[in-house]
């Protein structure tokens, strides 16, 4: 039914779209248009579109809780918690469906007669208003169409409008995402101490797993301290970081200033492959060719290394990131001005001198954007941690040894069965903000350094 | 041009040389691990499709 109406009122904007443009035509012949044929036919296709479909959205919203108090007033004298009145509804709900399989009472018979009835009522009201709406808005516009008003002003606010409206959503899915995640942290946060979690050196959440009943107090404070996670993430950031800044800076400074143009044309999207590999494939990868691989040389070296390192976790991850740095950092310096590598020339500098004193202070803003985007990057990954450097939250510096993430503990513990209230899966919240938080203020660092070191050629 | 100069100058072309060979090696270190990638996922998938394969025929 929705799919019929939706369907009829875009096909219908479509006609009255090419009959706005007909008419265009047809006015033409009398008088002076105040805009291209085309616009008459935007306008009367937004006009036939825009209300009904607005309307329709606002119906579809409303509809279900409205019909809902409608069931439940039946049940208000009987003192019910909120809980019992949804399974009531659902009841009802499956009732109606011909899916229920519970016995029936009289009572539920008549809830479900009720509401199939609130229902075919709510259909064939809506369609009505639809109809109506769509008769109204489309002889309104049709009107100042026959009247030849002004037709590009009207097209170009409502396409203002549509924009607003859509960079609005973007707004609003991330101040939603941010507050999904901090009122669950809350929750978090009144079960465990916040400051057991930001300074606790044990991360252990299995421990609080408890059957049938609440968890020792005792237990979880000594099971969320996330200080090895936050250690492990930044420790293994920083050994990708290592791989993947200077081998990216040089081969983005080689590919802008020195390679030709063959070199550039094929070197440039071979590397950028490398960025192309889902991170599952680099995963495994890491697991099972280069843990083993970076364990033969520790155990011929005399040193002891377990399978899964940080540093077979890291290395990878930073091979992952190297296009990142490289491609963007050549983008961002081939942009530089081609005058202020001519001044450098002249002044007899070398090519590296003119890199290193001109065009690296000149791109330094995007260079460090790319850096930026390459540290969120290493700091975000998951598939490779969990597959290359193991679950277990060590709190060690040693790069040999096994370490983990705040991602890969995300992960660990989401998989498989929770409970909701339960604090183990709300520690996967107050994770997820404390992550949220930490690249933010790497966002601000990092513009405050750009804004101070940079070098103005304007 | 007096010895000191011609020092100084040598010094710049060798430290230009150096970095223009930084930049070659980093290039053909990204390139390199690209082809150890690829060669090790392939020669690793190509057997598997191979014993599939061959499995297969066996059982027909």
């Amino acid at each position: 039914m929705n799919l019929i109406l939706v369907t009829f009122i875009i096909l219908l904007a479509f006609t009255s779209y090419y009959f706005g443009r007909k008419k265009a035509l047809v006015i033409q012949s009398s008088q002076r248009l105040t805009a291209l044929p085309k616009f008459y036919g935007y306008y009367l296709a937004a006009w036939c579109a825009a209300p009904a479909l607005i309307i329709f959205a606002l119906w579809s919203v409303f509809e279900p809780s409205i019909v809902k108090t409608f069931i439940l007033q039946d049940y208000t004298d009987q003192n019910l918690t909120k809980n019992e009145l949804q399974l009531i509804y659902t009841k009802v709900k499956a009732l109606a469906a011909g899916t229920y399989t519970g016995n029936i009472t009289n009572f539920l018979d008549e809830s479900a007669n009720k509401y199939i009835q609130l229902k075919g009522i709510a259909n064939s009201a809506k369609v009505a208003i639809i109809l109506a709406i769509l008769i109204f808005s489309l002889s309104f516009a049709y009107r100042s169409v026959q009247k030849n008003d002004r037709m590009r002003e009207p097209v170009e606010i409502f396409l203002k409008w549509v924009l607003f409206v859509a960079s609005l959503g973007a707004v609003l899915v991330t101040i939603g995402i941010v507050f999904s995640l901090l009122f669950e942290a809350i929750r978090f946060f009144q079960a465990v101490k916040i400051f057991d979690f930001i300074f606790g050196t044990h991360w252990y959440p299995a421990k609080t797993f408890v059957r049938d009943g609440q968890p020792d107090p005792e237990l979880m404070k000594d099971a969320f301290g996330a200080v090895p996670l936050f250690a492990g993430t930044f420790f293994i950031a920083f050994i990708a970081m290592c791989v993947a800044i200077p081998i990216g800076l040089l081969s983005g400074i080689y590919l802008s200033e020195y390679a030709g143009r063959g070199i550039r044309k094929y070197a440039k999207p071979i590397i950028e492959i490398l960025a192309g590999i889902p991170t599952v494939v680099y995963g495994f990868f890491a697991a099972l060719t280069v843990g083993p691989f970076v364990k033969e040389i520790g155990n011929a070296m005399g040193l002891e290394v377990s399978a899964e390192s940080a540093l077979a976790a890291g290395a990878v991850m930073g091979v992952m990131i190297i296009p990142f740095i490289s491609s963007l950092s050549d983008d961002v310096m081939t942009a530089v001005p081609q005058n202020l590598r001519d001044g450098s020339y002249a002044m007899g500098a070398t090519k590296s001198e003119t890199v290193k004193k001109v065009i690296f202070p000149a791109a330094l803003p995007g260079i460090v954007g790319s850096i930026l985007l390459a540290v969120s990057r290493a700091v975000g990954e998951t598939m490779i941690v969990v597959m290359a450097s193991g679950l277990a939250a060590n709190l060690t510096m040693n790069p040999l040894e096994s370490t983990s993430t705040i991602t890969a503990q995300i992960v660990v513990i989401l998989i498989g069965d929770q409970q909701f209230g339960d604090p183990k899966t709300q520690s996967a919240f107050a994770l997820g903000i404390s992550l949220f938080i930490v690249t933010l203020l790497l966002n601000v660092i990092a513009l405050s350094v750009v804004k101070k070191y940079r070098e103005k050629y304007e | 041009m007096n010895s000191f100069k011609k020092n100084l100058l040598k010094k710049r072309y060798n430290a230009e040389r150096r970095f223009q060979w930084y930049g070659k090696i980093a290039i053909g270190l990204a390139l390199s691990f690209l082809a150890v990638f690829m060669f090790q996922i392939f020669s690793k998938g190509y057997s598997a499709f191979q014993k599939n394969l061959d499995s297969n025929r066996s059982s027909l």
